[in-house]
């Protein structure tokens, strides 16, 4: 047996998956901000077996400039959650309910 | 020079940016001088083509600028045309506006919007620079509404009146019914013959067999705009409301400049003209018979400026009935004259204000001759200039004019012509008579102040007088021993050889006629200007008398004929009761109703879904992951 | 072997990392599990010849990232436990749908042909491959990044500098 990039997909659809739940079930806003980028890391995972198996650099391109995106994000967005936190000392994303219809 | 014509019409370009962005940083003084100056310099380079221009062999010079719209079979270039016709009127039109630039300086020097002023002027001779030196129609048109809007801006420059709001109001919208004309013209030429540009048309014309139908169309809807633009019957009545503006003003657009684009325009696409007996006997038509109304209505007015004001719609239907009568360097030769001598008699206007401390009307002057000599010299050389006083330059244009239609046998209207240039003589002297002869009629408080106007004010002043005077000998018919240099230097412009003016040049009578009909034409000029002397200054009780005689027909008369009100009575109050009627009964129940019954409906629908705006992310995430699975679902179903 | 060996070790990691980040009693332990997610996936990414981008998993994910926001946990000390979840069908809808959504990625990954050639190793090329194209085809999403992150920057000096009392 060897490696395909099929078990390689395998793993980054389990990593996705778990990442969704973390981002779905927990409420500390942290959290779910960390399984976001986990989310994130397993879809890079399959784009560097892909580039890796179909022997093309494109994939890890992409790879980087999700990578600087992801930065970009998350600098933003702990920046939103340090300017939320003075509003609102909580970190339960349940009680930031304000935009409720 | 002729490779930079460019620069002709970005000089007063960077006149406005600079006085539009920075003007206030300049001063009162730094931005007229700089305004000046970069019409000055226009001036110069429009001198710098003629004179070149004079050196070829080929006088119709093309300079692309650059492609402004390339769609399909619709390209528009923008490109200069330099030739004999475009060169005099940029010649003339920047030299008039240089000399007025700096009598503003003088002017406007109180006025708190000065900058602004300036701007404007400035961006007003750009606007004309480029309606008259484009290529294509186009083009034209752009600097053709330009000229529109700043002619706005400028009858509007003193908001604060009313008068002056409405006047600028008035001129707008009277010139947009003309505009529409020009509009449509310009498509029916595109369609015609797939091009704007002018060389295309010109060459198409010649070579395209057309329906008479479409040569008459295309010629009266150009004759349309440019009865808007010059103020002729009937939408002449904006010209006369616009004396609100600043004099300088009245002066360069209202009198010298801008109102004659429309008698330009005609002789720049006369070949269309040329081609429909029919539009040309209509220009005659309706330029020699404005040129008599509104002569009669100058004798009754009593406000300077109107009087001037009527003045120059009488004399643009001289013009018009020169190109009318296939005489389109006679009627470019008297608008070249006419532009020096009417400036002059604005700016004399605007130098008796200034004394009198605006005052405009006629019957609170008299005797001003010896207070403010330098104006009175130039205004007489001026009014002699227009009456066609021999030797000076109304002379010979007009002249010309009235020779050509005689020589066309177009009797009726020569004989009306012949008359008006009487008319003329008399009321442009009847100024004379009643503004600088006589007891002082002038009010005890300003009186005192009476005062010769500023040298930089008189200085233009003496160039114009100079130029009235000395104008018309570029164009001495020949039974006087001069070889009418203007017609054949206007004859090398662009699509100018045509059958018609052929036929004009072969229905010449002899030469004796010539000579009665110049005799007749200055007995009638002096006869006018006698009649004027013995009326406002031998005789001073005959004006009233004579009026009260005429009682009616005088006061239908100095009521400017009811046209106004004529007009006020078919066309805006019925606009006014349509719009109402639209207002009241469309615009609110249906369109109203149909954007706040739309707005009503996602009101709705909003409500109905604010349920599903819970406010937490997770919800929201979870709306997300229902998504992926579905269409995840929906492509392995598929 | 070898390879199948490391492939399982890290990939175990990686998954047992990512459990740890949603099992944390509080932010700082799920950071720690996030850490060890990062560090298996960048060894895993040099492990299929891409030892630039490996690196760079460590040192922007593992190192800046995480600590970023241990940081800011610490700053703003919220280390601290949840509440009961006072809506449960949220929780077992979204396990549920996780679930379905990653069996059903696995299993049309089964049925597709996945590439699995198996190339030669060339990892000594790798960074001067990824910088000619970097450089040449995706310059502009390159310079599109650099906005990208200025405007980041200036985006967290606003959000994060104390508004003036009015």
């Amino acid at each position: 047996m060897t490696l395909s990039s099929l078990h390689y997909f395998i793993l980054s659809a389990i990593l996705f998956a778990i990442g969704g739940i973390g981002v779905l079930v927990r409420r500390n806003v942290f959290v779910i901000f960390m399984c976001v980028e986990m989310m994130l890391n397993a879809v890079n995972l399959s784009l560097i077996a892909f580039a890796r198996y179909l022997n093309q650099a494109d994939g890890q391109l992409l790879v980087l400039f999700v990578m600087a995106i992801a930065a970009a994000e998350v600098v933003v967005g702990l920046a939103i959650l340090v300017a939320l936190h003075r509003k609102r000392p909580t970190t339960d994303a349940d009680e930031m309910n304000v935009l409720r219809g | 020079m002729l490779n930079y014509a460019w620069l002709v019409l970005i000089f007063p370009l960077v006149g406005v940016i600079i006085n539009a962005f920075f003007g206030r940083y300049l001063g009162k003084r730094g931005a007229g001088i700089l305004a000046s100056a970069m019409v000055g310099l226009s001036f110069i380079g429009a001198v710098w083509m003629f004179a070149e221009l004079l050196g070829l062999e080929d006088r119709v010079v093309t300079r692309p600028l650059f492609d402004w719209i390339s769609v399909g079979d619709f390209n528009v270039q923008v490109k200069l045309l330099i030739d004999p016709l475009s060169s005099v009127m940029a010649v003339v039109v920047s030299g008039v506006s240089f000399l007025i630039h700096i009598y503003s300086i003088g002017y406007m020097a109180h006025d708190e919007r000065f900058v602004r002023f300036f701007a404007y002027l400035n961006l007003f001779v750009f606007a004309m620079l480029t309606l008259v030196l484009a290529e294509n129609l186009l083009v034209t048109y752009v600097g053709w509404e330009g000229v529109g809007l700043c002619s706005y801006l400028l009858i509007g420059f003193w908001f604060e009146r009313k008068a002056a709001a409405d006047a600028g109001k008035k001129a707008f919208l009277v010139n947009r019914v003309g505009d529409v004309g020009f509009a449509l013209g310009l498509m029916l030429m595109f369609v015609t013959f797939g091009s704007l540009s002018m060389s295309q048309v010109l060459e198409q014309a010649m070579v395209v067999r057309l329906m008479p139908g479409v040569a008459t169309a295309i010629a009266l809807l150009l004759f349309v705009g440019a009865v808007g633009k010059s103020a002729q019957i009937p939408l002449y009545v904006w010209l006369p409301d616009a004396m609100e503006g600043p004099t300088p003003v009245s002066a360069l657009i209202h009198a010298a400049t801008m109102v004659t684009a429309g008698v330009y325009m005609v002789a720049r696409t006369h070949t269309l003209f040329a081609l429909s007996p029919t539009a040309l006997t209509w220009v005659a038509a309706i330029g020699g018979i404005t040129a008599f109304f509104a002569a009669t209505i100058a004798l009754t007015q009593h406000d300077l400026k109107r009087v001037l004001a009527y003045s120059t719609i009488s004399q643009l239907g001289y013009m018009f009935l020169g190109v009318g009568v296939g005489a389109y360097a006679a009627g470019i030769f008297h608008l070249t004259t006419h532009a020096f001598f009417k400036a002059l008699l604005f700016l004399g206007a605007g130098s008796v204000m200034h004394a009198l401390a605006g005052e405009l009307d006629i019957r609170k002057m008299g005797g001003l001759r010896n207070k403010i000599p330098v104006t009175f010299w130039t205004f007489l050389i001026a009014a002699l200039a227009i009456a066609g006083f021999p030797g000076l330059a109304g002379f010979f244009s007009k002249d010309e004019i009235l020779w050509q239609t005689f020589a066309n046998g177009k009797t009726l209207l020569w004989a009306l012509a012949l008359l008006t240039a009487g008319l003329t003589a008399f009321y442009i002297f009847r100024l004379v008579f009643t503004v600088f002869y006589g007891e002082s009629r002038v009010d005890k408080k300003v009186a005192a102040h009476v005062h010769e106007s500023p040298k930089v004010m008189t200085v233009p002043m003496a160039f114009l007088a100079l130029f009235s005077v000395i104008a018309g000998y570029i164009g001495v018919p020949k039974i006087l021993g001069g070889g009418n240099w203007i017609e054949h230097y206007l004859d090398g412009s662009l699509g100018w050889h045509t059958p018609e003016a052929a036929i004009a040049e072969t229905a010449h009578a002899s030469a004796g006629t010539e000579w009665a009909l110049l005799i007749l034409s200055v007995i009638v000029a002096l006869a006018g200007i006698g009649l004027a002397y013995v009326v406002y200054v031998r005789r001073t009780d005959l004006p009233t008398r004579v009026a009260k005689s005429l009682g009616g027909l005088y006061t239908f008369v100095y009521n400017k004929y009811k046209v106004d009100e004529f007009y006020m009575a078919v066309i805006v109050k019925p606009l006014r009761a349509v719009g109402k009627f639209f207002a009241e009964s469309v615009d609110g129940p249906v369109v109203d109703g149909i954007a706040e019954g739309i707005a009503a409906l996602v009101a709705l629908i909003g409500r109905g879904l604010q349920v599903l705006q819970t406010g937490l992310a997770r919800n929201y995430a979870l709306g997300i992951l229902v998504g992926a699975v579905l269409l995840l679902a929906y492509a392995l179903v598929r | 072997m070898l390879e199948i060996i490391l492939f399982a070790c890290f990939g175990l990691a990686a998954i047992v990392g990512a459990i740890w980040v949603i099992l944390g009693k509080n932010a700082t332990w799920s950071a720690l599990g996030l850490l060890i997610n990062f560090c298996s996936l960048g060894a895993l990414y040099i492990m299929l010849n891409a030892p630039f981008v490996g690196l760079i998993q460590f040192i922007v994910y593992a190192g800046a990232i995480v600590v970023m926001f241990l940081f800011v946990i610490m700053l703003l000390m919220v280390a601290r436990g949840e509440g009961q979840d006072k809506k449960p069908v949220q929780r077992y809808a979204g396990i549920a749908l996780a679930v379905l959504l990653a069996a059903g990625l696995v299993y049309v990954a089964v049925g597709a042909a996945m590439p699995h050639g198996a190339l030669p190793a060339t990892p000594q090329d790798n960074v001067r491959v990824l910088g000619l194209t970097l450089f040449s085809e995706y310059l502009l999403p390159l310079w599109m990044a650099g906005v990208l992150f200025l405007i980041g920057m200036i985006a967290v000096v606003m959000l994060a500098k104390r508004k003036r009392e009015a």
